[in-house]
């Protein structure tokens, strides 16, 4: 990847005594890579780090949303963002697709007619993805809300949304704990296979 | 896959081509109205496309294509009665199409083109080159009215001033362009005219044929009376919606729920939003 692609590791764990701790690896790159994604088949491909996505948010500026002018593109970029992902198939078919709607305060701010673009833009992306994407969800957010009626019409903010998508749902293969390698398997094997069984036991 | 299919869009600068292959692209990236036409997959590079979408979207200006920014568009489809195929349409520039008329000549590059094309949409602007329309003609006749009997009449009058071929009707101009592809296809031509921006003309409540009768008759007469080279239908397309140079013209579109419905595609007395109709004529639809 280039040098505008950065990986933040967080090690974390629930509030809670019993809580699962959990390792979350958060991807931070140039909006440009996915501008790229968005134009063209290879550029989408080069994105090799999303097939080992648990999580993949789409998100798309509510405050584009919000104007009459910029709306149609705001809402056609995201699709066109996840459809060429999708076709470049880099994305795992158990991985959950959250798209999320920013600035809701901006679109609320911009009356009826806004809001019903955003469920409109929903139910367009249900019927040209659920096939594709079984694990499909939409949020709405407000991370800095002008007012408290949009904190409680949001779904929650940022930290509910980011708890959402660091909790692994138990689907397909991929969760499905592994076999104890040989004893001729390579120590780096054996090392993970210990990891994760370690981790399994006591989460 | 067998070869693509391979479409010409003509037409002189400003007559709308890539107006309207904006506006198709939307139209099938967005996949939720119903079309003759659906896109299968995306296309491998869609920076072009989705550059001149991006326009549209907002209700601006298209940016007209040059002879430098020439590109070749390929749509992967599917319809009913057609099966999957690959369509390859080159978004050529108007300039290049002008030039066949002034300097005689056409570029390999073009000629090309021409060669491979299953079928020609043909694009006129219902504002094009005012003053070379009948009805504006009809006027000026009748405004100059003994005008040109005094003139002949006056000694020492200035000569009249050079032809030269931008004076071509505009009527006269998309007959040559025909005529050149005639010349170079050796098998009977499909031809869709589009007149494009059909809003601008829909109020005289006539049908594109008809339109085209009474505005443009050489090129309805050339058409009708080449029905042994060429197979032609007429449609009246909308791509933008509206004048969009028209500040609360522009908003009404903007403020439209879902842009697919600023589309406006009339053939005959039939009006709908599917762009991808001349298209799937120009394939074989219909005949």
């Amino acid at each position: 990847m280039t040098e505008e692609t950065k990986y933040y590791h967080l090690a974390l764990r629930s509030a809670e005594p019993t809580g699962i701790r959990r390792d979350v690896l958060l991807s931070a790159m140039s909006g440009e890579l996915f501008r790229m994604a968005k134009d063209s088949q290879e550029d989408a491909a080069r994105l090799t780090f999303l097939r080992r996505a648990d999580t993949i948010v789409v998100l798309v500026d509510g405050d584009r949303l919000a104007d009459t002018a910029r709306r149609t593109s705001a809402r056609a970029d995201a699709a066109d963002i996840l459809e060429s992902l999708l076709d470049a198939d880099i994305v795992d078919p158990n991985c959950r697709v959250e798209v999320v709607f920013s600035k809701l305060d901006r679109i609320t701010a911009a009356g009826q007619a806004a809001l019903d673009f955003l469920g409109k833009t929903k139910t367009k992306f249900e019927e040209r993805f659920r096939s594709r994407v079984p694990d499909l969800a939409f949020r709405n957010i407000a991370a800095r809300p002008a007012s408290w009626s949009e904190r409680e019409n949001s779904e929650g903010g940022l930290a509910e949304a980011f708890v959402s998508w660091t909790t692994l749902l138990q689907t397909g293969p991929r969760d499905e704990p592994l076999g104890a390698p040989s004893r001729d398997a390579r120590e780096f094997s054996k090392f993970g296979w210990r990891h994760f069984e370690r981790t399994r036991r006591d989460p | 896959m067998s070869d693509p299919a391979s479409l010409l869009f003509i037409g002189l600068p400003g007559s709308g081509k890539t107006t309207f292959l904006a506006a198709l692209w939307h139209v099938l990236a967005d996949r939720s109205s119903a079309t003759a036409l659906k896109l299968t997959k995306l296309s491998g590079d869609r920076a072009y496309l989705n550059q001149i979408t991006k326009e549209w979207r907002e209700c601006s200006q298209v940016p007209r294509t040059n002879l430098q920014t020439e590109q070749i568009v390929v749509l992967h489809l599917d319809g009913e009665g057609f099966g999957a195929f690959d369509l390859s349409i080159p978004d050529l520039a108007g300039e290049a199409f002008k030039q066949q008329l002034t300097d005689r000549r056409i570029s390999r590059h073009h000629d090309a083109f021409v060669q491979r094309a299953t079928g020609v949409m043909l694009f006129l602007h219902p504002d094009v080159q005012k003053g070379t329309q009948l009805t504006v003609a009809h006027q000026l006749e009748a405004s100059i009215t003994g005008g040109q009997k005094r003139e002949a009449g006056v000694a020492g009058a200035p000569p009249p001033n050079t032809w030269s071929p931008e004076m071509l009707p505009h009527q006269a101009q998309l007959v040559e362009l025909l005529q050149f592809l005639l010349e170079r296809m050796h098998r009977k031509l499909r031809v869709a005219v589009v007149v494009s921006a059909w809003d601008l003309v829909e109020t005289l409540g006539v049908s594109p044929a008809a339109f085209i009768s009474r505005e443009l008759p050489l090129l309805q007469q050339f058409l009708e009376a080449n029905d042994d080279l060429l197979t032609h239908t007429i449609f009246g397309v909308s791509a933008q919606g509206g004048d969009i140079t028209d500040a609360s013209e522009k908003q009404s579109l903007l403020d439209l729920d879902d842009a697919l419905k600023r589309i406006k595609v009339r053939q005959d007395q039939d009006t709908g939003h599917d762009i991808t109709k001349p298209i799937a004529w120009l394939l074989g639809a219909g005949s």
